[in-house]
C-alpha cells in the first residue's frame, strides 16, 4: 500500500518536470527479461533528478530532459531495477528480470482475500503459470503435478482428458473424497472426476479437464488446516485456488498461440508370436495331461477314457472352433470346420499359425494441437481480457481423444473509488471420443494385450476375426467399431462486488454459477460382440449439475500506532448443488448407420432421477500482527450440510496459526546474508463429507425393484442420524529460510493430521439384509515433511545474460490407518485396507521358488498329511515340477488363504520435483523432472499376460518359462487351467514402482523486438516442448504413473490392461500484436 | 470460551444473511426425490404388493436365480463347463472355491436381502388393516419366498458333508423379522441355526403359504408369482432333499393335484422356447427391460455372448448313452449338426434370448414333480407308481419306457407284439430292480432338468457328489475332498459376526 502511494508520488512529480523544458527525447520499451512482453507502468527515472516517466500499456516510453549524461533508472514493483548510462544513444530496450525477493509476493488466501506471503502464517504453495504454460496438458490437476511440495499427482492413465488423482499431504478418508477442493475465481467447483454414465472400464472422464490451463494465471493450493480450515467441511483435503488470467489497464494487447505436436507411445507391448502362441497353448496341455503308463493321452471325462491322437488333437478342442470326434483307429480327433485359423491344422504346424501384432494395430502417433488468441486491455477504470481456444488431443489409441473448445471472458471495473466490480465468465465444450479400457473383454488395449497373435485381424470374407475360445473383442474393432461420445459443456460463472463500507471496511459479495450438462451418446453396432445379440445396441444419457452459490465477506484492517495490524474478514456462504439425469437405451437398430435412438425399435430402458445438496457456512478470522515481526491468526467455521445425519448436520472448525519473522527482529534486521528467516505454526480443524451421496444418513425404499413390468420398491439404505463429518486435526511448524537478498529460498514444513471418525461403510453381516451403512469410523493418520529449495545460481548480469534457476520440492508422507474399527477388507485386484497398514497397501502370498523335483513336492505334500489327513496337499494335488511354491508363512505344512501377509504399498515413500529453468539472450531452457520414490505397483496385466493357463495372449517374456530344460528362471510352467494357481495375488506381479522422469523438457527463443517490429510485433517466441521425455524406472508395465482404478481411494497402483501415458513432441509460436 | 464462540458464529451469520441457527438446519433441509424416506414403511395394500413385487425382483438377480445361483449348480457339477475368463468362476467349475469368492459373497448376500424384503413385507402387511386386503395371502406369498430362500441357502451352505437332514447337519443364521434400522438391535450378530431348526422355519412357512395362498394354480404369466400349486411343488422337493420319502411322494402327490392342467408339456423343446408354457408351475419371468444374462453368459462373444460358460461334454456322452431319438438332446446340448443361427453350438436352447435377454427361468415345473414322485416312490419300494412316473418323462422324451421285471417272451402272431422297453430284470444283486431303477431316475433326472440349477443338489443329498466329480472322472474338476460339498461361508460374513457365524469346516 505504501509502495503504490509513493510512486503515484513520483509519478505527479514526473508529469509536472515534464512541463518544464524540452530538449532531449529519450525512448524504448521495457519488457519482462523472461516473457518478453512489454511492462507497462514501469518507473523510468533519470537518476538524481526528478524527471522521468511511465511506461504505457506496450512496455514503452518516451522522456523529454534537457540534460546530458546520467543514467536511466527502470524500477517496476516485483522486478530487479535496472540502470543504464545515458551515452549517446536515445533509445533503450531494457528487459527487467523478476526479483527473486519479491517473487510470490502476493499470495490468494481465499474468499477475496490475499496476503503478502511474509505475513502468511499457514501453508500456501503458489504454482504460476510460466509453470506449465503451453504445456500439452488437459487440465489444471496435471499442472500441479511436481510443481509444489506436499502436492501429489498422479495421472491414472494416458487416456485423454481422463481422471487424475490429487492428494495434498496424503490420503485422508476412505470412503470420502480425496480430491482437494476447487475454487475458481472465488466459486468453489462441486463438479470435479466424472460425470459420465457410460462405464467404459475403469477410466472416466474428469470434469477439471473442462478449464484451459492456459487461461489460468495462478494456483494457490493451501495446504495447512490454518489456510484451509476457513473452507471448513471441505478442507481436510486442501484447497486449490485458481485465479484466471484478468486485462491490465492499457492499449489491447493480442495474442496468439499456437503449438502442435506428436505423441507416440513410450514403450510397445511385445507379444509372443503366432507360433510361439500355438506351441504355448499345446504345452499347456501336454503339462495338465500327461500320457499315462499306456503312453496314451486322454482327457477325462472328455469322451471318456478314449485316448486321443495328439496333443494338437486337445488344443484344438480346447481353443478352436473344432468339435471332437472319435475316428476309425478309434482315437479322438479334432475337424477342422471350415475355420482359417487356430484350427487342428494350426496346432499340428504352429509353423502355420497366422502372426498379428495387435498393438500396431490398434496405436497410432496422434497429434495433438491447441490454437488460443486472447485480447488483453482497458481503461484505467474497466479492464477486460477475453480468450478463446481450442485444444485437441486425439489419443495414441486408435478411437480416443479428447478435444476442447473454451472461451473466456474475465472483466473489471471501478465504478468509484469505494466501489468496484468483477466478472469472471469462462465457457467451453469438450468432447471426448471414448473407447473401451482396462478390465473389460472388449476393452481395446485389453484386447489388444489379452488376444493373442494367433487370431488374424479379419476373416477371409473382410469380417473381424475372433477368438473362438474366448470372449474377448478383436482389438481392431473394439477400437473403431463403437462410438462413445461424452460431450461437456459447461458455464463457470461468478461475479463480485466489492464496497468500502467506511474506511478499512470492505463489503464484498459473490454469488456464482457453476452449470454443467453432460452428454453420453452410444453406440455398439452389430460389428461388436456386444452390439451383434442385440442387433445394435444404443444409450444416450443426459447429466445436468447446476451449482448456485454465494458469499458475502467483510474485511476490515487497521493499523494502530505504525505498529499493530489488525485484520478480520467475516464471511457467511451458501451453496446449493442440484444434479439430475435422464438416460434412455434401446436395441434392435436397422443397421449401423443411424446412431441415435430414434433408430432404435426396442426401447429397453428409460428413467430420469434428480438430486440436490445443500452447504451452508460461515466464518471469523482475525489477524494480528506486531511491526511485521510476530503474526498471530485464528479463525472458526461453523457449517451445515444436507447430506449428514439429521442429528450432526453441524460443525464447527476452528484454527489458530502464528508466525515469528526472526529476520525482522533487530539483531537480523538489514543482515547481507540473512535475508528471511521465518518460523511458521498452525493447528486447526477441517472437515471432510465430500464424496458422500445426498442422503447417505436417511433410512430409504428404493422403487426400480421391478417384476412383471410393474413398479417394486424394496429397502435400501439403513439410516444413521449420527452420519457425520470427518474431522481431521492438523499440525503444521514450518520454517522460511532466504539466504544472499533471497537468491537462495528454502520452505520446510512438518506436518500431521488425524482424521478421526472416517467415514465408511461399516460392513454389517450379510444375513441383515443389508451389506453395511454409512457410519464414522476409525481414524487415519499422515504425517510428512516437504522441503522447497529454489536457487538462483547464475543472475544475470545484464537484460539478455545467463541466468539460472533451480527449484526442488521434495514430500515424505507417512500414511496410516491407525484405527479400522472393522474386520480388515480387500479392494481392487490385491489392494487391503487394514489397521497399522497405510491406504493402498498390497496384500498376498509370498513366491519361495520353483519347484524342480516331483520328490520335494511330495515330500511336503507327506508332511501336510501327517496333520491334515490322507487328502491335504501342501498346495495343490496337481503341483508339478515348474510349479511355484509359496511361502508357507504360518508353517502349519500347507497352503491356505492364511499364508499371505502385506507384500507392499501403493504409496510413494517420497515424491517431488526438479526443475531448471536457464535463459540466456532471446534463449530460454526449462527441464522438469519428476520422481516417485518406494512405492509398489501391482502389475495384474501379467497375471493375464504370463498366465499361461488358457487362451489368452501372452507377452514374449514367457519365453523364458520353466521347462524341464529350462530350470533357472522365475516365470513357472504352462499349464492350462492354472491347477496349482501360479497366477494367485502374490509378490510374483509385484513391483517396485519408483520412476524418475523427464516431464518436460522446453526450449524457446524469443525474438528481438528490433526484428519483429517490423513486422508489427509486440512481441514473438517460438519453442518446442518435449513431454514424457525419458523415464527410468525398474516396472516392467507400460508406464510406471498408474491407476487401473480411476481414482480409487482403496485400490490405487494397481495396473491392468491401462491405457500408458504417451510422449509428446510439440512446437509452438507465441505471437503478441 | 464458548460463549464467545457461540457469538462469533451467529453474529457471522446474522451480518450477512439475517439468519439464525434454526434456520440454518432448515436451510440446509433437502427430501430425496428418487426414493421413499424408509420410516413412512408401507402404507396401503399397493405399497404391499409392490413390497411383494420387489421380492420377486431379488430373485431376478443375476447374483441368484437370475444367473449365477443356478448356473453353479450345473457348472460345479458336470453339466455346464466353465470356458470363460472369470477366476471366480473357475474356482467354482474346479471346486476349489476359497472363501473370499465374490460370486458367494454377492449370492449370499442377494439371498439374505430377499430374507430381509419378505420379512419386511410379512411385518407391514400384518401392519395393514383394510377391509379390502387379503393380508393372510400377501403373508403367504412372503413367507414362501422366505421359505425358498433358506431352502437354497441350505443347497449350497448347509446339511453335512454326506447331505441333507442328517442329525450333524448345519444350518445358516435364521432372521424371521426385518432389519429396518441399527438401532433396535436388528443389526447385531446372529450365530448360525442348526439345519433342523431352519429346516422347521422353513416347513411352518410353506405350510402357511400353502394353506392361505389365494392362487390355486395360475395360468400365463401368473405363473411369474408362486401359487398353492408350486408351494406345494417346492415342499415336495424340500422333503425329497431331506430323504423323507413318504412326504416327498405326498406333496409331490397334492402338487400335481392341485395343478391345472397337470399333464405336462407334449414337447420338452417347447417349455424353454415358449413362456409359461403348461409345463411350467412357477416361471420366473423376465423382458427386455427387465432382463437376464443366462444367454449371454452361454453365448460365445461371436454371437454376441461372453461365452464364459458351455455345455459339458460330458452331459453330451449322457445322452448318447442313454438311447437314440432322446429329443432332450438337441434341447440340452446344441451340437455343430443342430446348431442354428439361433441356437449356437456348445450351448443349450433353454437360453437363447440373447438380445433382449428374457429367457424364462423354470423355478419349478411339473417334469420335476413327476420326477420327484418317482424317486421318492422308488426309494419307498413302490415300483409300480415310480415307473409309471418316470415313463411319463421318457415317453415325452421320446425314449422306450423302463420295465422292472422279466423281459416277456417273444409272442408270435396273431397275439400282439410285446411293446418295446428297457427292461430291469431282478437279480441276485438288485432283487427287485429298486437300485437300478434309482440309477435310471438319476440318470434321467440330470437329463431332464440339466443346467436347470438342480444338478449339484441332487449329488449332495444323493452323497455322490465324489463318485461323479473326482478328477479322474471329471478333468474339469478338481474336487479332491469332501469338505468341499459344503460351500465355504464368505469370509466376509464370517468376519462381520463377531466371532458368530461359523465357518463350515475343512475352509
Amino acid at each position: 500500500m505504501k509502495k503504490t502511494i509513493l510512486m503515484g508520488l513520483v509519478l505527479m512529480l514526473t508529469l509536472f518536470q515534464v512541463a518544464l523544458a524540452q530538449t532531449r527525447t529519450l525512448s524504448g520499451r521495457v519488457i519482462d527479461q523472461k516473457t518478453g512482453d512489454g511492462l507497462p507502468g514501469v518507473t523510468v527515472l533519470l537518476k538524481g533528478t526528478s524527471t522521468g516517466a511511465s511506461t504505457n500499456a506496450d512496455g514503452a516510453f518516451t522522456i523529454t530532459t534537457n540534460q546530458t549524461g546520467g543514467t536511466l533508472l527502470f524500477s517496476f514493483i516485483g522486478y530487479v531495477a535496472q540502470e543504464r548510462v545515458i551515452g549517446s544513444e536515445t533509445q533503450f530496450n531494457v528487459g527487467l528480470a523478476l526479483d527473486n525477493k519479491q517473487l510470490n509476493e502476493v499470495v490468494i488466501t481465499g474468499f477475496g482475500s490475499q496476503q503478502s506471503r511474509n505475513e502468511l502464517t499457514g501453508s500456501v504453495a503458489t504454482v504460476k503459470a510460466a509453470q506449465f504454460e503451453n504445456l500439452p496438458i488437459a487440465g489444471v490437476d496435471a499442472a500441479l503435478q511436481g510443481r509444489a511440495a506436499g502436492v501429489q499427482v498422479t495421472q491414472n492413465s494416458g487416456t485423454p482428458g481422463s481422471g487424475i488423482s490429487v492428494r495434498i499431504r496424503g490420503i485422508s478418508s476412505i470412503n470420502g473424497s480425496n480430491e482437494p477442493l476447487y475454487v475458481i475465481d472465488g466459486l468453489p467447483l462441486t463438479a470435479t472426476g466424472s460425470f459420465s454414465n457410460i462405464g467404459v472400464g475403469n477410466q472416466g472422464t474428469n470434469a477439471l479437464a473442462d478449464i484451459n490451463p492456459n487461461d489460468i494465471e495462478s494456483i494457490e493450493v493451501l495446504k495447512d488446516a490454518a489456510a484451509a480450515s476457513i473452507y471448513g467441511s471441505r478442507g481436510t483435503n486442501g484447497v486449490v485456488l485458481i485465479t484466471t488470467k484478468r486485462g491490465r489497464a492499457g492499449k489491447t494487447s493480442v495474442t496468439l498461440n499456437y503449438y502442435r505436436g506428436a505423441q507416440n507411445i513410450i514403450k510397445r507391448p511385445v507379444a509372443l508370436t503366432g507360433q510361439q502362441q500355438t506351441e504355448q497353448l499345446i504345452d499347456q496341455f501336454v503339462n495338465r495331461f500327461p500320457v499315462n503308463a499306456a503312453g496314451q493321452i486322454t482327457v477325462p471325462p472328455v469322451a471318456g477314457t478314449l485316448p486321443w491322437r495328439s496333443y494338437a488333437d486337445v488344443a484344438a478342442y480346447y481353443y478352436g472352433p473344432g468339435n471332437a470326434f472319435v475316428n476309425p483307429q478309434g482315437q479322438v480327433e479334432t475337424g477342422t470346420v471350415g475355420s482359417t485359423y487356430r484350427d487342428i491344422n494350426q496346432f499340428r504346424n504352429p509353423s502355420s499359425a497366422p502372426n498379428t501384432n495387435w498393438a500396431d494395430q490398434i496405436l497410432r502417433t496422434a497429434n495433438v494441437s491447441n490454437y488460443e488468441l486472447s485480447f488483453s486491455g482497458g481503461s484505467a477504470a474497466t479492464r477486460y481480457r477475453a480468450s478463446a481456444g481450442y485444444y485437441d488431443q486425439p489419443g495414441i489409441i486408435v478411437g480416443s481423444g479428447f478435444s476442447r473448445a473454451s472461451a473466456r471472458i474475465n472483466v473489471d471495473n471501478d465504478l468509484s473509488s469505494k466501489v468496484r466490480m468483477g466478472l469472471t465468465i469462462g465457457l467451453n465444450r469438450s468432447v471426448s471420443n471414448r473407447i473401451n479400457n482396462d478390465n473389460n473383454i472388449n476393452g481395446v488395449l485389453s484386447t489388444a494385450i489379452l488376444v493373442a497373435s494367433d487370431i488374424p485381424v479379419r476373416n477371409p470374407n473382410g469380417t473381424y476375426a475372433k477368438d473362438p475360445a474366448a470372449s474377448t473383442e478383436n482389438p481392431l474393432a473394439a477400437a473403431s467399431e463403437p462410438t462413445i461420445t461424452s460431450i461437456s459443456a459447461r458455464i463457470i460463472g461468478s461475479q463480485f462486488t466489492e464496497f468500502e463500507l467506511i474506511k478499512n471496511l470492505k463489503y464484498r459479495a459473490t454469488f456464482g454459477i457453476d452449470y454443467l450438462t453432460y452428454k453420453d451418446d452410444t453406440f455398439l453396432p452389430t460389428t461388436t460382440n456386444s452390439g451383434l445379440g442385440s442387433s445394435g445396441s444404443g444409450i444416450s444419457s443426459y447429466r445436468q449439475n447446476a451449482n448456485f452459490y454465494h458469499f458475502s465477506s467483510f474485511n476490515y484492517s487497521k493499523t494502530f500506532a505504525e505498529k499493530h495490524t489488525v485484520s478480520a474478514q467475516a464471511v457467511a456462504e451458501f451453496q446449493r448443488n442440484v444434479f439430475s439425469e435422464t438416460f434412455a437405451i434401446a436395441q434392435g437398430f436397422p443397421g449401423n448407420n443411424v446412431r441415435q435412438l430414434v433408430a432404435g425399435a426396442l426401447k429397453t430402458g428409460a428413467s430420469s432421477s434428480e438430486s440436490e445438496n445443500r452447504l451452508l457456512g460461515g466464518f471469523l478470522r482475525v489477524n494480528y500482527d506486531f511491526m511485521g515481526r510476530y503474526i498471530l491468526s485464528g479463525s472458526i467455521r461453523r457449517d451445515y450440510s444436507s447430506v449428514l445425519g439429521v442429528e450432526r448436520r453441524s460443525g464447527n472448525f476452528p484454527a489458530i496459526s502464528a508466525a515469528w519473522r526472526i529476520s525482522e527482529e533487530s539483531f537480523l534486521k538489514g543482515n547481507s546474508t540473512i535475508s528471511e528467516l521465518k518460523l511458521r505454526g498452525s493447528y486447526g480443524v477441517t472437515g471432510n463429507a465430500r464424496g458422500l451421496a445426498n442422503f447417505a444418513g436417511l433410512g430409504l425404499i428404493s422403487p426400480g425393484n421391478n417384476y412383471l413390468q410393474v413398479g417394486g420398491l424394496a429397502l435400501s439404505q439403513l439410516e444413521n442420524r449420527q452420519l457425520a463429518w470427518e474431522r481431521a486435526n492438523s499440525i503444521d511448524i514450518g520454517l522460511d529460510f532466504g539466504l544472499f537478498n533471497n537468491r537462495v529460498t528454502f520452505t520446510g514444513d512438518l506436518y500431521r493430521r488425524d482424521t478421526k471418525d472416517l467415514l465408511l461403510a461399516l460392513p454389517l453381516a450379510g444375513n441383515t439384509g443389508f451389506t453395511g451403512y454409512s457410519a464414522n469410523i476409525g481414524t487415519m493418520r499422515n504425517q510428512g515433511i516437504e522441503l522447497g529449495f529454489t536457487t538462483v545460481n547464475v543472475q544475470a548480469k545484464e537484460a539478455g545474460g545467463f541466468s539460472w534457476t533451480t527449484n526442488l520440492n521434495v514430500t515424505y508422507n507417512q500414511n496410516e490407518i491407525t484405527k479400522l474399527g472393522v474386520a480388515p477388507f480387500a479392494a481392487g485386484f490385491a489392494s487391503w485396507v487394514q489397521e497399522g497398514q497405510p491406504l493402498g497397501a498390497f496384500r498376498g502370498f509370498v513366491v519361495e521358488k520353483i519347484f524342480q523335483t516331483q520328490d520335494d513336492i511330495n515330500a511336503l505334500d507327506a508332511k501336510a498329511q501327517q496333520t491334515f489327513g490322507p487328502t491335504a496337499r501342501y498346495q495343490s494335488g496337481l503341483t508339478r515340477p515348474g510349479d511355484i511354491k509359496f511361502v508357507d508363512l504360518n508353517g502349519d505344512g500347507r497352503i491356505t488363504a492364511d499364508d499371505q501377509q502385506i507384500i507392499g504399498n501403493a504409496q510413494p515413500k517420497w515424491f517431488g520435483g526438479f526443475t531448471n529453468t536457464l535463459s540466456y539472450k532471446g534463449f530460454d531452457l526449462q527441464a522438469f523432472l519428476q520422481v516417485n520414490y518406494g512405492n509398489s505397483i501391482y502389475n495384474n496385466t501379467r497375471a493375464f499376460s504370463e498366465g499361461m493357463n488358457s487362451v489368452f495372449g501372452q507377452s514374449a517374456t514367457v519365453l523364458n518359462r520353466w521347462t524341464p530344460t529350462n530350470t533357472n528362471t522365475d516365470i513357472p510352467r504352462a499349464v492350462f487351467g492354472d491347477p496349482n494357481n501360479n497366477r494367485r495375488t502374490s509378490t510374483r506381479f509385484l513391483e517396485d514402482g519408483s520412476y524418475a522422469r523427464l516431464k518436460n523438457l522446453v526450449l524457446g527463443y524469443t525474438l528481438p523486438v528490433s526484428v519483429i517490429s517490423k513486422v508489427k510485433l509486440t512481441s514473438a517466441r517460438i519453442y518446442i516442448q518435449a513431454q514424457n521425455v525419458v523415464t527410468f524406472t525398474k516396472y516392467k508395465g507400460l508406464d510406471p504413473e498408474v491407476s487401473t482404478f480411476d481414482g480409487s481411494n482403496l485400490a490405487f497402483g494397481t495396473d491392468f490392461l491401462t491405457f500408458p501415458q504417451a510422449r509428446a513432441f510439440t512446437g509452438g509460436v507465441t505471437l503478441g500484436f | 470460551m464458548l460463549k464467545l464462540t457461540h457469538y462469533l458464529q451467529r453474529g457471522a451469520f446474522l451480518l450477512a444473511l439475517g439468519l439464525g441457527t434454526a434456520a440454518c438446519d432448515k436451510a440446509v433441509e433437502v427430501n430425496p426425490q428418487n426414493n421413499l424416506d424408509a420410516s413412512t414403511g408401507f402404507k396401503t395394500p399397493q405399497d404391499v404388493n409392490a413390497g411383494l413385487l420387489g421380492c420377486y425382483s431379488n430373485l431376478q438377480s443375476g447374483n441368484y436365480m437370475g444367473l449365477r445361483y443356478v448356473v453353479f449348480a450345473d457348472m460345479a457339477a458336470d453339466n455346464a463347463r466353465h470356458r470363460g475368463t472369470f477366476p471366480t468362476f473357475a474356482q467354482i467349475a474346479q471346486n476349489q472355491i476359497l472363501p473370499d469368492n465374490v460370486e458367494l459373497v454377492n449370492i449370499w448376500n442377494t439371498i439374505y436381502a430377499g430374507i430381509n424384503s419378505a420379512n419386511y413385507v410379512i411385518q407391514q402387511a400384518g401392519q395393514i388393516t383394510d377391509a379390502t386386503f387379503d393380508q393372510k395371502d400377501a403373508i403367504a406369498e412372503a413367507r414362501a419366498l422366505r421359505a425358498y430362500h433358506y431352502m437354497n441357502l441350505l443347497g449350497y451352505w448347509g446339511g453335512s458333508t454326506q447331505g441333507y437332514g442328517f442329525p450333524d447337519g448345519v444350518g445358516v443364521p435364521l432372521r424371521l423379522t426385518p432389519t429396518t434400522n441399527i438401532t433396535d438391535g436388528a443389526i447385531s450378530p446372529i450365530a448360525r441355526s442348526t439345519e433342523a431348526q431352519v429346516n422347521a422355519a422353513i416347513r411352518e412357512d410353506l405350510d402357511y403359504a400353502a394353506a392361505n395362498d389365494a392362487t390355486i394354480s395360475p395360468s400365463g404369466s401368473g405363473k411369474a408369482r408362486l401359487s398353492k400349486a408350486s408351494i406345494l411343488g417346492l415342499r415336495a422337493r424340500f422333503e425329497l432333499r431331506q430323504r423323507n420319502y413318504a412326504a416327498a411322494v405326498d406333496f409331490a402327490t397334492q402338487a400335481l393335484a392341485t395343478a391345472s392342467p397337470n399333464a405336462l408339456e407334449p414337447s420338452y423343446g417347447t417349455i424353454f422356447s415358449q413362456k409359461f408354457s403348461q409345463e411350467a408351475l412357477w416361471e420366473l419371468t423376465f423382458d427386455a427391460v427387465n432382463s437376464n444374462a443366462y444367454a449371454f453368459f452361454w453365448f460365445p462373444a461371436a454371437n454376441g455372448g461372453r461365452g464364459e460358460i458351455g455345455v459339458n461334454a460330458g452331459l453330451a456322452a449322457a445322452h448318447i448313452a442313454s438311447g437314440t431319438g432322446d429329443e432332450r438332446r438337441v434341447v440340452n446340448v446344441v451340437e455343430g449338426s443342430t446348431a442354428t443361427p439361433t441356437y449356437i453350438a456348445s450351448t443349450t436352447r433353454k437360453y437363447f434370448r440373447v438380445g433382449t435377454g428374457d429367457d424364462g427361468v423354470q423355478l419349478i415345473r411339473l417334469g420335476e414333480i413327476v420326477l420327484i414322485r418317482a424317486e421318492a416312490q422308488a426309494q419307498l419300494g413302490n415300483l409300480a407308481d415310480a415307473t409309471l412316473q418316470l415313463n411319463r418323462i421318457r415317453t415325452r422324451a421320446k425314449l422306450l419306457p423302463i420295465v422292472v421285471g422279466p423281459i416277456p417272451p417273444p409272442t408270435t402272431p396273431p397275439a400282439p407284439p410285446v411293446p418295446p422297453a428297457i427292461y430291469i430284470v431282478p437279480d441276485a444283486a438288485d432283487p427287485t430292480g429298486q437300485q437300478r431303477l434309482l440309477n435310471q431316475i438319476a440318470r434321467d433326472r440330470r437329463l431332464e432338468l440339466a443346467n436347470e440349477g438342480h444338478r449339484w443338489f441332487d449329488l449332495r443329498r444323493t452323497n455322490t457328489v465324489n463318485a461323479v466329480l473326482n478328477p479322474t472322472n471329471n478333468a474339469n474338476s478338481a474336487y479332491a475332498q469332501a469338505f468341499r460339498n459344503l460351500w465355504p461361508i464368505p469370509q466376509r460374513e464370517v468376519f462381520n459376526s463377531a466371532g458368530l457365524v461359523k465357518q463350515n469346516d475343512g475352509y
